[in-house]
């Protein structure tokens, strides 16, 4: 039995962990307002909040339910376009009627709740941060243009000090958006009924380990069903980030979301926090985690991409025996990894970049946000008078797996920053990788582009 | 003015195909398609499926009692497959379960020995094989053979152009549940009901009037409902009509990805002869359209796209071939432009190399040879009430586009690696039905209740375009009643016969004037009622905000108590309607005709940066004076020209089909397509040109639905200029989509 709130009213449903929410709530709650649209998080259609309490705060996400297994659901609410609705039109739906924001009206509801949960978490009104937020939410119809006058209309109606002096999880956000017609009046006391459902201890016993479960429900779509899982976000250990004398560790259940907000990126990489949009959307990174984005071993995975460049180290274990593998040595061929099958990563190491670094990320994509990279690349120097001191440096889309570029890395060390230098550098390059012609772009193109995006490192040095 | 249904759209509670409560006996179904592009089926095995728990049935061509034909031009397309299977997904079997999750799984189980044949995937390779649909259409103006010599600059050239994807949201989904009378109730996601309840009753063999058919909205439609809804709907008809019960069919994105047809692909090559001053003196041009599997609707496709072949230019001597190849990929069909915006990117295509070798401006060569008031079109008719240069001045004007020429000028002198551009497209656009005018028709039924509310019934189908709150502003400005008195109902086939798809943008034209005869002819019969009650002649009488005028003066007959003393006196409350479109005719014979009943007009203005070192690229603004006649809902059409442009900009951009070797298809879901997301989408500005009339439109209005998506040509070419900024050089093919590979490498690919 899975007990959790769905919009007002607690409910306890028994199926299968691995049932795909979007299925749950349209099937078995009967709840028809969120779509099935692609049914692999890249449309938003299916959005729904997901509130979980931590401590004082009630933290509120918007996820895309077709990859969210129904087993994480236990003890929290979920939010439909249903619990939004109220006699009259919350401030959202009245502004996006007012500005004809919907056309077909298929990808509506999707928008709605993304905006309801931009206001519960933002900490300002942020106009990039709320673009940010519905960034994951395709529509087919308005080019989004009217959407948009939606949105800036709805920013302009509240007031910016009431969201700073309110925090977002907090029973004061909450009631602001009652006050402002945001919220329906039950979410007045949702923190109290959340507080007192009674969450059977989850037994984590399925051979599948599903983390956030945004690529495993992808592949294995249709057959969500037939395997047994357990739920690294069980984890709660696993879910900070530390940095301690002089490295960062995160752990094993972090999401992209929470690390693009944390204190660790902000330190080490300023501008991490708007290139980072680049990668995934917002509900996605909301429930994808790093150690995921390894594991799956996608040559692309753009924060594998990234922390190869900081040469991480990943602290496995199988519950019982704990080692310590190289990233870069991670990876062993096409989706073969150095991972026995009941091993997973705890943790992420590495040292925490010193003076005179930088770090830097490029992505191109057919698309720029939202999208798989064709080819991308990050880099990690260390530059003193003009000389390269330290370096690291990574490359996807161009092998069979995320590569670490250690040939030119070692030709680099040591090196002044000069163009001849850095043309050489680009030749290393590309005799470390072997990029193959496929839809993300033909061979030829990933060579030019990834030499150029290795100038792009360097660009501001000279 | 407000919109019919938005409310239930902003609460979620607006029902499509799958949000339907239906009884709990209703079965699910799910299609087995062929695996291969093309080869000879042999033999089907079904019984590891049928034996699956859950199970009911397994129906495939030979359960089919009417016929196994579904083509709607030529009949060319089985329903399912029985001798050859003709592209990857070409339906074979329908499974069909307890659930849909179960029949997905027994469709693992079903087997097929095919022996397989050489599939066809390039157009050219398919005319050289005569694999065509009928023949090669060839329409001839003037003589252009002869003038290549005339003239003093000749450019050839070739364009490919990429097909797309519909991304209608709703994918193609359709319920069927049997009646007691030994007929079906289909709920379809379809834009034209009359089609579906055709095709289900051919299928079948039962009578149409057996078929009932209801759609209250559909999720996006843009074309790819239009006829490739039918399939899906027979399907759960035949099974309904088999099993006696309720049976669903709604397809997940892979399989209608994988199944439905899309966009036109086409390969084009043209010659065109200019004079030293930039007249266009002569223009040829070949469209080799890539059909895919079938028919479809590929030769109506085809032949607008011939006749838009000059676009919003006047060429006098003229030549245009159009042949439509039939390929093993899935069956293209309509999509919003119809042909027209491949047809336009061909001419414009032309113009830029003209503009190269004759060293003139493009945009002062595209303003040289803009249509003008009875200039001569290549179907035999003389364009009239023409808004060509009108809108491109104003474009020019308000837009300051010499300021945005020289601005980008200024900025690509300046910077490296950083390029814009800009260019400016105008738009002409037929409205009707083109060469198969016999579908410009539409009826409308109007009831009127004793208590003063208003019931519609039109073909006319809500797909998000708008077209029902048009209707019920028409039908309230008609009767000069509040607009909250009128509702459109559900698009039905026992309410509305023999009902043309809504499609060609004609939705709210031909409803929308069906609409007004009925309104008018209830009117009628109020006002007669009205003089007699008051003691005037019946033209004596208006009605104007719910009240009674007579002799221009006001009476204490309000419409309440107009409708209920009409009702008391025993005068019908009921009107039905039927309307075509007047004038126009096309002769198949002499090809000449009046194909369109008007045309729209306009011009875009679009504005980029490319990154000239990634290759990436930002399409900053669309800026749009557009011609929509009178407009009947201003936030409507403004929707429809922004989302039209979006779209369109997506297809010329970041939507890139791609098929493996063997013709599976690679961009099967949102994770390789890519549909233009918030970030990509860029401003667009639209300013309706005022002054235009338009007489066959309800109200003085024009149609909106596709002539928008051409505006997206502008950023194309934008994008080409930004291209040419960096790399004057720039010789290689300029194919659509214009991705950010195939930028890049037109960027730094020195040997192309």
């Amino acid at each position: 039995m899975n007990t959790f709130i769905i919009n007002d009213r607690g409910v306890s449903v028994d199926l299968h962990d691995g049932k795909a929410t979007l299925k749950t709530i349209r099937q078995n709650l009967n709840l028809r307002g969120i779509k099935e649209v692609c049914g692999e998080g890249d449309c938003g259609a299916c959005m729904v909040l997901l509130g979980e309490n931590k401590g004082e705060t009630l933290n509120y996400k918007a996820v895309n339910s077709c990859l969210l297994p129904t087993g994480e659901l236990g003890g929290k609410h979920v939010v439909t376009i249903e619990g939004l609705n109220q006699e009259r039109l919350s401030l959202i739906q009245e502004t996006f009627v007012k500005e004809f924001a919907a056309q077909c009206g298929f990808c509506t509801p999707g928008f709605i709740v993304a905006l309801t949960g931009f206001l519960l978490s933002t900490p300002d009104l942020d106009k990039d941060e709320a673009i940010q937020s519905i960034s994951g939410n395709m529509c087919r119809c308005t080019g989004y243009v009217s959407i948009k006058r939606a949105l800036f209309s709805i920013l302009e109606k509240l007031n910016v000090a009431n969201f700073k002096n309110t925090k977002p999880g907090s029973s004061a956000r909450r009631e602001l958006l009652i006050k402002e017609n945001i919220l329906p009046l039950y979410f007045s006391d949702i923190q109290e009924k959340i507080k007192n459902i009674q969450v059977v201890p989850f037994a984590s016993s399925g051979k599948t380990v599903i983390a956030g479960g945004t690529d495993i429900c992808v592949q294995k779509k249709g057959e969500l069903e037939d395997t047994e899982y357990s739920f690294l976000s069980q984890r709660s250990d696993l879910r900070e980030i530390k940095m301690e004398q002089g490295k960062c560790f995160i752990g094993g259940a972090v999401t992209f979301e929470e690390l693009r907000n944390s204190e660790a990126l902000e330190k080490i990489f300023p501008d991490g926090k708007k290139v980072f949009r680049l990668i995934a959307s917002l509900p996605i990174r909301n429930r994808a985690t790093i150690a995921g984005n390894i594991v799956n071993a996608s040559p692309i995975g753009d924060m594998t991409i990234f922390l190869l460049a900081l040469d991480a180290m990943l602290l496995l274990s199988d519950g019982v025996a704990k080692r310590e593998v190289k990233l870069r040595d991670f990876f062993k061929g096409y989706k073969q990894m150095d991972k026995k099958e009941d091993e997973i990563i705890e943790w992420i190491t590495f040292d925490m970049p010193k003076e005179h670094s930088f770090l830097r990320f490029e992505k191109v994509s057919k698309r720029k946000y939202l999208d798989i990279a064709s080819v991308n690349t990050a880099t990690c120097i260390t530059v003193k008078e003009n000389t390269i001191k330290a370096i690291g440096l990574s490359a996807g889309g161009v092998g069979p797996f995320p590569l670490y570029l250690s040939k030119t890395c070692d030709f680099l060390k040591g090196k002044k920053i000069e163009e001849a230098v850095i043309d050489e550098a680009v030749n290393i390059a590309d005799s470390e990788i072997s990029p193959i012609s496929d839809t993300r772009g033909s061979e030829k193109y990933k060579r030019l582009l990834l030499s150029q995006l290795i100038r792009m490192h360097f660009i501001k040095l000279f | 003015m407000k919109h019919v249904d938005i409310d239930s759209m902003v609460r979620g509670e607006a029902q499509y195909i799958d949000d339907i409560p239906m009884p709990s006996n209703m079965l699910h179904s799910a299609v087995f398609s062929s695996p291969v592009a093309r080869g000879k089926l042999i033999k089907l095995n079904t019984e590891e499926a049928e034996k699956f728990p859950g199970v009911r049935t397994v129906f495939s061509a030979k359960d089919i009692p009417g016929e196994n034909q579904i083509g709607s031009v030529i009949h060319d397309e089985p329903l399912f497959c029985s001798e050859e299977t003709k592209h990857v997904g070409d339906p074979i079997a329908l499974v069909v379960a307890d659930t849909a999750e179960i029949a997905r799984k027994a469709i693992k189980l079903i087997t097929c020995e095919i022996s397989e044949l050489p599939p066809i995937f390039d157009p050219r390779e398919a005319y050289a094989k005569n694999l065509i649909s009928g023949s090669p259409e060839i329409y001839v103006m003037g003589d252009p053979e002869s003038m290549w010599k005339n003239c003093d600059a000749v450019i050839e050239g070739r364009v490919e152009i990429g097909g797309q994807e519909h991304f209608y949201f709703e994918t193609q989904s359709a319920i069927s549940v049997p009646t007691d009378n030994g007929g079906l109730k289909i709920f379809s996601s379809t834009q034209s009901t009359s089609h579906i309840q055709s095709i289900a009753s051919r299928v079948l063999g039962i009578p149409m009037n057996k078929i009932e058919v209801d759609v209250v909205r559909i999720g996006g439609g843009f074309g790819g409902k239009e006829a490739q809804a039918a399939r899906w709907a027979s399907m759960t008809a035949l099974a309904a009509f088999k099993l006696k019960v309720p049976v669903k069919l709604v397809l997940n994105r892979d399989e209608d990805m994988k199944m439905s047809g899309k966009r036109h692909a086409y390969s084009c090559d043209y010659k065109m002869g200019l004079s030293k001053e930039g007249k266009i003196l002569a223009y040829e041009v070949f469209h080799y359209q890539n059909s895919g599997a079938y028919s479809d609707l590929s030769l109506p496709v085809l032949h607008k796209g011939i006749t838009h072949s000059t676009s919003a230019y006047y060429v006098p001597n003229i030549k245009v071939t159009g042949a439509s190849c039939l390929t093993n990929t899935t069956s293209a069909t309509a999509f919003r432009g119809f042909g027209s915006p491949q047809a336009a990117i061909v001419i414009e295509t032309a113009l830029l190399k003209a503009s190269e070798k004759l060293g003139i401006q493009k945009h002062e060569l595209q303003k040289k040879n803009l249509l003008s008031e009875e200039d001569d079109m290549v179907y035999g008719s003389k364009i009239q009430n023409v808004l060509s240069l009108e809108c491109f001045d104003e474009a020019v004007k308000k837009y300051d586009f010499p300021k945005i020429l020289k601005d980008t000028e200024n900025w690509n002198k300046t910077h490296q690696t950083e390029k814009k551009g800009a260019a400016i497209f105008p738009l002409c656009f037929g409205v009707s039905f083109d060469a198969t005018t016999f579908m410009d028709q539409a009826s409308a039924t109007v009831h009127i209740y004793t208590d003063g509310s208003i019931s519609v019934s039109t073909a006319a189908i809500e797909m998000g375009q708008g077209v029902n709150t048009k209707i019920r502003e028409i039908v309230a400005k008609t009767l000069s009643v509040n607009s909250s008195r009128v509702k459109i109902e559900s698009t039905n086939t026992t309410r509305i016969a023999n009902t043309s798809a809504t499609a060609a943008s004609s939705g709210a034209d031909l409803n929308g004037n069906a609409a007004i005869l009925a309104c008018n002819n209830i009117l009628g019969r109020l006002k007669l009622f009205a003089s007699k009650q008051i003691g005037c002649k019946p033209e004596e009488i208006e009605i104007q905000n719910e009240t009674v005028y007579a002799k221009e003066e006001k009476t204490d007959w309000d419409w309440n108590r107009l409708i209920i003393m009409t009702y008391m006196n025993k005068i019908g409350l009921s009107a039905h309607a039927f309307y075509a479109t007047p004038e126009i005719f096309a002769d198949p014979k002499t090809k000449k005709g009046k194909l369109y009943a008007y045309y729209v007009f306009g011009a875009a203005i679009s504005e980029v940066t490319i990154d000239c070192l990634r290759g990436t690229y930002d399409v900053h603004s669309v800026k749009i004076i557009h011609d929509v006649g009178k407009s009947l809902a201003e936030k409507i059409d403004l929707g429809q020209v922004e989302g039209a442009v979006v779209q369109g900009i997506g297809w010329l951009t970041s939507e890139e089909i791609v098929h493996s070797k063997d013709g599976k298809i690679l961009t099967g879901n949102l994770g390789g397509y890519k549909l233009p997301d918030i970030y990509s989408a860029p401003e667009v500005i639209t300013e309706f040109y005022t002054g235009s009339e338009n007489r066959f439109g309800p109200f003085n209005s024009k149609a909106i639905g596709e002539p928008p998506l051409l505006y997206s040509i502008s950023a194309y070419f934008a994008i080409l200029n930004a291209i040419k900024a960096y790399n004057p050089e720039m010789s290689g093919t300029i194919d659509a989509p214009l991705t950010p590979e195939k930028v890049f490498l037109l960027l730094h690919d020195k040997q192309k």
